[in-house]
């Protein structure tokens, strides 16, 4: 097909937009010079908000049709045809047979014709084996390959083949006795469902059977060999890369691995089921039988980290702590314990855990976009030390200013999950609080009928928002890739330049995407990522995100990620997240610096741990020097400090410091952060690479209890308690699970989320699993 | 010629036509019947056509399998046509041809009144619309599959289909503020408070 106006002078009832967004005509990968026309009209279509409204709306009406169609009754020949045409084949000198709808016994022989019945019929599952092999080597195309090259993903069908090889025997010897009637076809098109249905999943959209004829090159694929299934390098590469950050929504993945090379950066810890606990010299853990009966196959190996030690402050006495600490320690922990083991002390990180919650630190005041806030009490574990717990609070986002919000919710659980489906009703409640009255949000229910549960509806009409939320229901199996298009045909239908234009997917944990539709998945993640629709899939209840393979989201940074939340707390802080644009950074070239004082200071250690090959002191000086606070963001540290003896003296004070004048000689120690304002799109001088302001916090020595510390305090200390029961660590003194227990109770605060209990439970589990671990040992002694 | 190589060629034959059938006769079927409108005369086209291929060398029809057996198939019914002056009596079987395949009944319902819908706002399309979009969301078959099919240009398939889609969707529309069922074809019509 000539195209007969140019891209630019396309309006939304142009033939040749049709074609664009069948990808077919000149917009047909194999057309002579579709790479300029698919160029030249993606330009158009990206500047104008109507073609693209209207791109969205042909899909949609195509992909309908397409479903329908796909839908109809599917027949086959009958036996005896068949066998005609089989006859003939082998013997075409014999002529013709007559056909047997004629009602009389075909030409030549009619022995033949029985004869071939007999022989036939048996093979009949071979041949049916065999054709479902042929059509798995058809490969799909993706049809609109990145870059300029029609480089062709390929993608198995197996989904669909599979259902081909179970359907069709059934279906063929149905047929066995052929009443060809309209009545009779919709009978038995009751049998043919998997295959109409399979079908309609695998080729709906982009992906098209590539006949050879056209030009397109078939490539061919094993079928029995999964890693065939397209997997863009950078699409599993972002995946492992989300991985680490298993909570935050899609922005913060693209922002923050910007971090410090803190622990945060390093690469995560084996998966806890696949490490065994190796006693080690002072770090030996118990191991439960139970836990020993259900590590399948257990690896001896030597933990890879330890805690960081003591350092003396006369000869260290700076020292820094990660900006972005990891947040995976916990959940594994979790899954640990509810797999009833213990999790590997490897995989037990202090300051992933301590950081995993939130505390209640002020606002920052004035111009600050920082706060710090320094708490000092005597160590719970160990009476004569101090524990000195930073924080650091970054100023919060404003809502205010930013751009308007166009949110497709398409909710796809399995039936059976009643407690996610509420977890998901109250993420999206929370989702709700947080949106602005300027927003939009539409609710689509994935599932065999795909239903619209809400339309687009501005969040001002907050009534109706709950009231569809509440209408919400787990339908039957969610199809996944029809679901998202029609997400995304919303979103594109109420697309807000400039704005946050975004389809959230809430799937159950185990979601895989069925492997004939990953391909086009990942095709169309990707095409409505280059039109600004961002995508964020929430997998409820589970620990640890699907494998790559399963997941082909996020071929581009930013276009779509994956949150597992394994609590309905942590599944409403990603969903409230969703609608913060990018996160801000509100400062820039962050660096903390503490700085021990050594007539107060005897030895100092951060309660957080490194690689066993470490060598020389680590974090003594501040490295953290580029990282940025993004707004709302807050980080937590622990310091246990040796005072100097003559210290130990008793002393008045508050014992919470926030932003003091620093430099008293009677100083515990100094927090110096320094920060630039965010460039803003500024492009950066080099220069201006040292921070250009600082807070600075004195921290008076004071000696009080633990008792008397505040509930933030105490919890803290709990968390980073636990961190050293689990790890058993050299460090952990006289502390016991009764003191974890009982700090984690006092510290419990207002718990808005529902965290703080939910550790508590954890306490009692690791508890529980560690004393019967020890009872066991003394038994058998 | 050696007879054990000729019989080897006859089984690659049988097997090559067997596969064929396995694999294209459903598609040939459902294009067949939306041409002729009984299935009886569908089969009678599809087993011609699958007659005529045990003729074919499979080599020459290398990579063209599927457009020749449209074609053949087409061919048939136009030259059926001619003969009987029986040209579609598409618009009862396309009415007739409805599956329920859905997990529930009212699922299956819903599923077979989408069927009906289209169905039926397919018969009210010109049959030159309605054979192409057959073509391209039944059969898969590209602008120029269609094109070498039915010898209308590229340009030509690519405004019928646009028409056709066009159409369908006013049709869509329509019938979903008719319907008093807000949550059936609605689902993918949205109406915006905005």
């Amino acid at each position: 097909m000539k195209s007969s106006s140019s891209p630019a002078d396309w309006t939304p009832d142009s033939p040749e937009l049709t074609a664009f967004a069948l990808k077919d005509g000149p917009f047909d990968p194999s057309a002579p010079g579709w790479a300029e026309q698919r160029a030249a009209a993606e330009q158009a279509v990206v500047r104008s908000a109507l073609l693209r409204a209207e791109i969205g709306e042909i899909r949609r009406v195509a992909d309908d049709v397409e479903s329908d169609l796909s839908r109809e009754a599917i027949h086959r020949l009958s036996a005896d045809r068949r066998e005609a045409v089989l006859a003939y084949a082998r013997n075409p000198e014999r002529g013709l047979p007559r056909r047997s709808s004629d009602g009389s016994p075909p030409e030549g022989d009619s022995g033949w014709h029985r004869l071939w019945s007999v022989v036939t019929r048996p093979a009949m599952g071979y041949s049916l084996a065999a054709a479902t092999a042929l059509s798995i080597g058809l490969a799909l195309w993706s049809a609109w390959p990145s870059g300029s090259q029609p480089s062709p993903a390929v993608a198995v069908r197996s989904g669909a083949s599979n259902a081909l090889a179970k359907a069709s025997p059934s279906i063929s010897e149905d047929r066995s006795t052929p009443t060809p009637t309209p009545t009779s076809a919709s009978a038995s098109a009751s049998d043919s469902p998997p295959i109409a249905q399979s079908q309609a999943e695998i080729l709906r959209g982009e992906p098209q059977l590539a006949w050879g004829s056209s030009g397109r090159s078939p490539h061919l694929s094993n079928p029995s060999n999964p890693s065939n299934l397209s997997e863009s390098p950078g699409s599993s590469a972002s995946v492992a890369e989300f991985k680490r950050y298993g909570l935050a929504p899609s922005a913060d993945s693209a922002h923050a691995p910007s971090g410090a090379a803190t622990p945060a950066a390093l690469p995560a810890a084996a998966p806890v089921s696949e490490v065994a606990r190796k006693p080690q010299d002072h770090q030996a853990t118990p191991v439960t039988p139970t836990a020993q009966a259900k590590t399948s196959i257990p690896r001896l190996r030597a933990l890879t980290t330890r805690e960081i030690p003591f350092q003396s402050a006369a000869t260290a006495p700076r020292s820094t702590f990660p900006l972005q600490p990891g947040n995976t320690s916990y959940p594994q922990i979790r899954k640990a314990l509810q797999d009833g083991q213990l999790p590997s002390p490897d995989a037990v990180k202090l300051e992933e855990l301590l950081n995993y919650f939130s505390y209640d630190y002020p606002a920052p005041s004035g111009s600050d976009p920082v706060s710090a806030q320094v708490e000092v009490a005597d160590s719970p574990w160990s009476p004569d030390h101090r524990l000195v717990k930073i924080g650091l609070q970054a100023r919060p986002a404003q809502t205010a200013g930013r751009p308007r919000a166009n949110l497709v919710v398409l909710v796809g659980l399995s039936p059976g999950s009643s407690a996610r489906l509420s977890w998901a009703q109250r993420s999206l409640q929370a989702l709700i609080e947080a949106l602005d009255g300027r927003d939009s949000l539409a609710l689509l229910l994935d599932g065999p009928q795909g239903r619209l549960i809400l339309p687009a509806t501005a969040a001002a009409d907050r009534a109706s928002l709950i009231r569809g939320v509440g209408a919400l229901r787990a339908e039957g199996a969610p199809r996944g890739l029809e679901g998202l298009r029609r997400a995304y045909a919303l979103a594109d239908q109420h697309h807000v330049p400039g704005g946050i234009n975004r389809v959230v997917w809430i799937v159950d944990g185990e979601f895989s995407a069925e492997a004939g539709t990953r391909d086009a998945l990942a095709t169309l993640i990707r095409e409505q990522t280059e039109w600004g629709v961002f995508l964020s899939v929430m997998g409820l209840g589970s620990e640890v995100p699907p494998e790559p393979s399963e997941v082909p989201w996020m071929p581009t940074p930013g276009g779509g990620a994956y949150a597992s939340a394994a609590t309905p707390a942590e599944a409403s802080a990603v969903l409230r997240r969703e609608v913060q644009p990018s996160p801000t950074a509100v400062a820039e070239n962050v660096t903390v610096d503490v700085r021990f004082n050594p007539a107060r200071v005897d030895q100092w250690r951060l309660l957080s741990q490194e690689s066993r090959e470490s060598s020389a002191a680590p974090r003594t000086s501040p490295t953290n020097s580029g990282a940025q606070m993004e707004a709302g963001r807050s980080v937590t540290a622990l310091y246990e400090i040796v005072p100097t003896r003559s210290t130990d003296r008793p002393r008045a004070g508050s014992g919470t410091e926030s932003a003091a004048p620093a430099g008293g000689r009677s100083d515990l120690l100094n927090l110096e952060v320094g920060y630039r304002s965010p460039a803003n799109g500024r492009v950066q001088d080099p220069a201006e690479n040292t921070p250009s302001r600082k807070l600075q916090v004195g921290v008076p020595d004071v000696r009080r209890s633990s008792d008397a510390a505040t509930a933030d305090y105490k919890f803290a200390a709990a968390v980073v308690g636990y961190g050293l029961m689990l790890r058993d660590s050299p460090f952990k003194g006289d502390l016991t699970w009764e003191k974890v227990q009982i700090l984690a109770e006092e510290g419990q605060g207002p718990d808005r989320e529902g965290y703080r209990a939910e550790f508590l439970q954890l306490v009692r589990q690791a508890r529980a699993l560690q004393d019967g671990a020890v009872q066991n040992g003394k038994a058998k002694q | 010629m050696n007879p054990s190589s000729t019989s080897n060629q006859t089984d690659e034959r049988v097997e090559w036509v067997r596969a064929s059938m396995e694999r294209h006769e459903a598609e040939l079927l459902r294009y067949a019947l939306s041409l002729v409108g009984d299935l009886p005369s569908a089969e009678d086209l599809v087993q011609d056509a699958f007659l005529k291929l045990c003729k074919q060398e499979p080599e020459s029809l290398r990579g063209r399998l599927v457009p020749w057996l449209f074609t053949v198939v087409r061919n048939q019914a136009m030259d059926r046509h001619r003969r009987e002056s029986r040209w579609p009596r598409a618009a009862e079987a396309e009415a007739s041809q409805v599956a329920g395949n859905s997990p529930t009944p009212s699922a299956s319902a819903q599923a077979r009144d989408d069927v009906r819908n289209l169905m039926s706002l397919l018969t009210a399309l010109p049959p030159n619309q309605r054979e192409v979009v057959r073509l391209k969301f039944q059969n898969q078959l590209s602008y120029r599959e269609i094109s070498n099919l039915t010898r209308l240009t590229e340009t030509n398939i690519g405004f019928l289909l646009h028409t056709a889609l066009k159409t369908l969707r006013q049709r869509f529309e329509r019938l979903d503020a008719g319907s008093g069922v807000p949550l059936a074809r609605s689902t993918l019509h949205p109406s915006s408070p905005q």
